[in-house]
């Protein structure tokens, strides 16, 4: 007989943190387990919450009005994603292999739309492009009147051409940045071995170049067509009858109040998200893994026509970008665009922001949405790095540990329709049955239903994957052998946390804030769904409900609101994050 | 008689399949110095953090003081640690991470600071305390990791290879520095490291491991003239080993060589390897015969300064490969003033004397 293996006292502490990982487990479970399986259970069940097996499923795919839906959604993600990632890999090749002037500055615009909301794209695509866009009416006969000619074109916005373009632009920065980071980690030395051997440029681009990158460019394929596949923003502004599962499933619960094909659209939603998230997690590790080795950086020489020809097509796609983005803020201060009887080109107005149809007054849905902002960066961060602290810093536990991780990484594959949805499905709930029993209990959480709590849990939920990832990798970075140091002194682990851990997490915990701060602001997806308690309108869901309306010109008002607000929060960070670097912390160098 | 100060009996631990320590038994006296030397991997590093409760042993007991701490957390025992990365918090200055522990003591301000500004004055940083870590050098940092680790006046001193990440130079002065401060404040220390120069200077006694076990535990010179097994023997400086049949009491046959032992522990007819160092190998006159006499052919020569190495192959009609190549190799170290006046050649065939005093007998595995 072998004695058993001994094991430690647990201390205070020991328990303190056990508690705090075990209510952790808690809070998300509650967060994201329970409400999807509410989701995936009314999926099966008919209006009256009769189990009714795959009957909805059967009901989608055989009524050809509800089950374009799928093959369209797939058509324009498909495309969206073509046309992004082969756009932004010129851009990011522009950006980090060749020696073209102002990179800083078309990599700021590259990046514009992803602190923007999605509806905004509309907005401004509308403007531009839609039945009365500036574009389509030909400067609204201005060009027709004064020089007699009509430059006016129609490209069929509404519908797939809309979305296309809309959902081009939002997933751009995604596949700039990824494939800006493939193409920075490549090693000089290949590209010198491939010149001493004398291989022709082409060559060299086939066979080290892309070989190089092929990871990040499957990563950006991946993460384009998550992006493209779930967006609601673009399709609900734009898409006119052109059905998309995420429209499909807005317009079956909140225009026909039917729960039951909402959730079934909604799994149809999630399942191949979770997948293509599965394949590119795998595809990440082995990115992550190049990473890791050693490389000489490669430094782009200049080569004039090359450069010219990469320099303006850098050019083009900041013009395109900023005309979409800068016509949705111009649009909302205008009363009348041309007028044949009037000397004077353009009227503006302050009016558009001050508008009270669709449940809108005023601009009361921005401060709403700043207030939802603010609450959810601040409980975001504290959660989120307590569970990041505890899941990397906990002695043992590992299976929860683990789990938790796992859950954290969930969200992720998650897009922000099933979150709302999954939310008034579990939050919504009188009593909540409890499993294998009869038994039925009133739902605890079903007081904060109605109350901007709820909106609060969706958004940090919903963020909550990137923010984690975000902080463990800081508390990874942190060495592990600061937490045997302060034990060897008995210096109790709140210290240590306090007095070390937080402050070099400081510039991972100020990003986390900025990151939920600006996207609580733009997201409309998790929050369409949510916000149907009085007086709790926000800036994006108003956004649609004034274009719904026919208010184009409020909606880009409001738009021109979260925009700019987005806009400034990024550059304060940017400026702070500056300082906080050269001045106050001299550790860091 | 007095307990010694820790003891450990039997500490075993597992990796999964991996056995990382095979029941480590070890007693150690107030004010030691110890060394745990050993290849990576031999289970050195783990044994030092079981020590440290930052591990847990799968068995056996740990009593330090007279007190059993086998399950005590590393919150609740009595020690100071300083790693290979040094470990500094890097947000706080030299000062503020000596001081860390002694905040936590709620002592009066005046007193952690009169005990900061002594503890940087004994590893020889008086005016460092305001820098932060990254603006010390790697010697510095790992002064103030020292001072940090003994803040406390802990019972017992742990050092796991902190000598490693040092430029040579500065791990030559630290290494006398860390011994100096050790003596003078009299902590009992363990120390792990794979150089066997750091453990042959510094410390009182050296625990050899080799594979989750410590094979011997004994003084550096004892370690060095008296290695009790072929692996110690190997590790630690050069070492030749030849085979042996023995061939009675004090006697035996190498390579058809006839060679005197002092003590032989197994019976005639059995195998055995004989194990010289290359410093205790003679040069014989060239038609010297009788016991402990054998001849070897040169096969290279390699100039270490002070020294020359030469390696040979002994030269006998069994102790070659089928193609005539000499197959047991032979080391002798000659200092360079010596070998200059021989100017001994490549190829050279030379008579070599095999002290009987320097031969060490250990057991030879199979025939």
């Amino acid at each position: 007989m072998t004695p058993q293996p001994t094991s430690q006292i647990l201390t205070l502490e020991d328990w303190i943190r056990r508690s705090l990982l075990f209510l952790i487990l808690c809070w998300l479970t509650v967060a994201i387990l329970f409400p999807i399986y509410q989701l995936v259970a009314r999926s099966f069940q008919n209006s009256d919450g009769q189990w009714i097996g795959l009957l909805n499923y059967l009901e989608y795919f055989t009524t050809p009005s509800l089950s374009t839906s799928l093959l369209n959604s797939f058509q324009v993600a498909i495309a969206s994603t073509f046309t992004s990632v082969s756009i932004g890999f010129i851009c990011a090749y522009a950006l980090t292999r060749t020696a073209i002037p102002g990179k800083g500055m078309f990599r700021m615009f590259f990046l514009l739309p992803i602190s923007i909301p999605s509806v905004t794209h509309g907005i401004g695509l509308i403007y531009l492009f839609g039945n009365q866009g500036i574009l389509t009416r030909g400067f609204f006969g201005f060009f027709q009147d004064r020089f007699g000619f009509d430059p006016s074109f129609n490209i069929q916005l509404y519908g797939f051409n809309g979305i296309l373009l809309g959902d081009t632009l939002d997933c751009l920065p995604l596949a700039i940045i990824i494939l800006t980071t493939a193409l920075t980690i490549a090693d000089a030395r290949l590209y010198e071995a491939a010149q001493s051997l004398k291989t022709p440029n082409w060559r060299t681009f086939l066979q080290v170049t892309l070989p190089g990158i092929r990871y990040g460019l499957l990563s950006a394929i991946l993460v384009c067509f998550i992006q493209a596949f779930t967006d609601f923003g673009v399709p609900i502004v734009v898409g006119g009858q052109f059905n998309v599962l995420a429209t499909d499933v807005y317009k079956q619960v909140i225009g026909q109040q039917n729960f039951a094909m909402g959730a079934t659209v909604s799994v149809l939603l999630v399942l191949p998200t979770l997948l293509v998230f599965v394949v590119n997690r795998i595809v990440e590790q082995r990115q992550i893994a190049l990473v890791g080795a050693k490389v000489v950086p490669l430094k782009p020489k200049p080569n004039l026509f090359p450069d010219l020809v990469f320099f303006v097509f850098c050019g083009f796609i900041s013009l395109v970008i900023l005309s979409v983005l800068g016509t949705s803020i111009f649009a909302s201060f205008v009363k009348v665009w041309y007028n044949l009887n009037d000397p004077r080109l353009l009227q503006f107005t302050l009016d558009n922001y001050n508008v009270n149809v669709a449940g809108s007054t005023g601009i009361e849905p921005f401060w709403n949405s700043i207030q939802l902002a603010l609450y959810s960066a601040g409980f975001g961060t504290i959660v989120i790095f307590l569970t990041a602290y505890l899941v990397e810093k906990t002695p043992g536990w590992n299976q929860l540990r683990s789990f938790i991780t796992f859950l954290s990484t969930l969200p992720n594959a998650l897009p922000g329709m099933v979150v709302g949805l999954s939310y008034i499905f579990f939050f919504n709930l009188p009593s909540l049955i409890l499993p294998f029993t009869d038994l039925s209990i009133p739902n605890p959480f079903n007081g904060i239903y109605t109350s901007i709590i709820l909106l609060v849990i969706a958004n940090v939920i919903h963020y909550h994957t990137v923010s984690f990832v975000t902080l463990s990798t800081a508390l990874k970075q942190i060495d592990a052998e600061f937490e045997a140091i302060a034990a060897s002194m008995r210096v109790p682990f709140y210290i240590t946390l306090v007095r070390v851990t937080l402050p070099l997490c400081l510039p991972a915990l100020s990003q986390t804030v900025v990151y939920l701060f600006v996207n609580s602001l733009r997201t409309v997806s998790a929050l369409v769904f949510l916000y149907s308690a009085p007086g709790l309108l926000l800036a994006t869901v108003a956004i649609v409900n004034l274009e719904d309306a026919g208010e184009t010109a409020a909606a880009a008002a409001m738009s021109t609101l979260v925009v700019l607000t987005s806009l400034t929060i990024q550059g304060i960070y940017g400026l702070m994050t500056q300082r906080l670097i050269n001045r106050s912390f001299g550790w860091m160098q | 008689m007095t307990n010694p100060y820790l003891q450990l009996e039997g500490i075993s631990k597992k990796f999964g399949q991996f056995i990382a320590l095979g029941g480590i038994y070890l007693e150690i006296e107030q004010g030691e110095f110890i060394c745990l030397l050993g290849p990576s991997g031999c289970g050195k590093t783990t044994l030092l953090r079981i020590i440290a409760g930052l591990e847990q042993q799968d068995q056996g007991v740990i009593i330090q003081g007279g007190k059993d701490i086998s399950r005590l957390p590393a919150v609740r025992r009595d020690f100071g640690i300083v790693f290979q990365s040094y470990a500094l918090f890097p947000n706080l200055t030299a000062a503020q991470n000596i001081a860390f522990g002694l905040q936590n003591l709620k002592k009066s301000p005046v007193e952690t600071r009169r005990r900061t500004e002594e503890l940087l004055d004994l590893v020889g940083l008086p005016s460092h305390g305001h820098h932060y870590p990254s603006q010390l050098s790697g010697g510095q940092q790992q002064r103030v990791a020292l001072a940090r680790a003994i803040a406390l006046s802990p019972g017992l001193l742990l050092l796991d290879e902190p000598l490693s990440a040092l430029d040579a130079q500065v791990r030559v002065s630290l290494r006398q520095e860390i011994r100096q401060l050790q003596r003078r404040v009299g902590i009992t220390t363990i120390m792990v490291t794979h150089d066997q120069i750091e453990a042959l200077t510094m410390a009182d006694r050296i625990a050899v491991m080799n594979r989750g076990v410590i094979e011997q535990l004994a003084s550096p010179s004892q370690v060095y003239r008296h290695p009790t097994t072929h692996f110690v023997g190997s590790f630690i400086g050069a070492m030749s080993f030849l085979p042996a049949i023995v061939k009675g009491i004090g006697w035996a046959d190498c390579c058809g060589y006839g060679i005197r032992l002092h003590d032989v522990p197994v019976p005639a007819g059995n195998p055995i390897q004989l194990a010289i160092r290359p410093e205790d190998v003679r040069l014989a006159e060239t038609h010297a015969m009788g016991d402990n006499i054998v001849k070897a052919r040169v096969k290279g020569i390699e100039y270490l300064g002070a020294m020359e190495r030469v390696t040979m192959g002994l030269h006998s009609p069994s102790g070659v490969t089928p193609d005539g190549k000499e197959r047991e190799v032979l080391w002798m170290d000659l200092p360079a003033s010596v070998s200059r006046d021989l100017n001994i050649s490549v190829g050279e065939l030379l008579s070599i004397h095999l002290p009987m005093d320097s031969i060490r007998v250990f057991a030879r595995e199979g025939t």
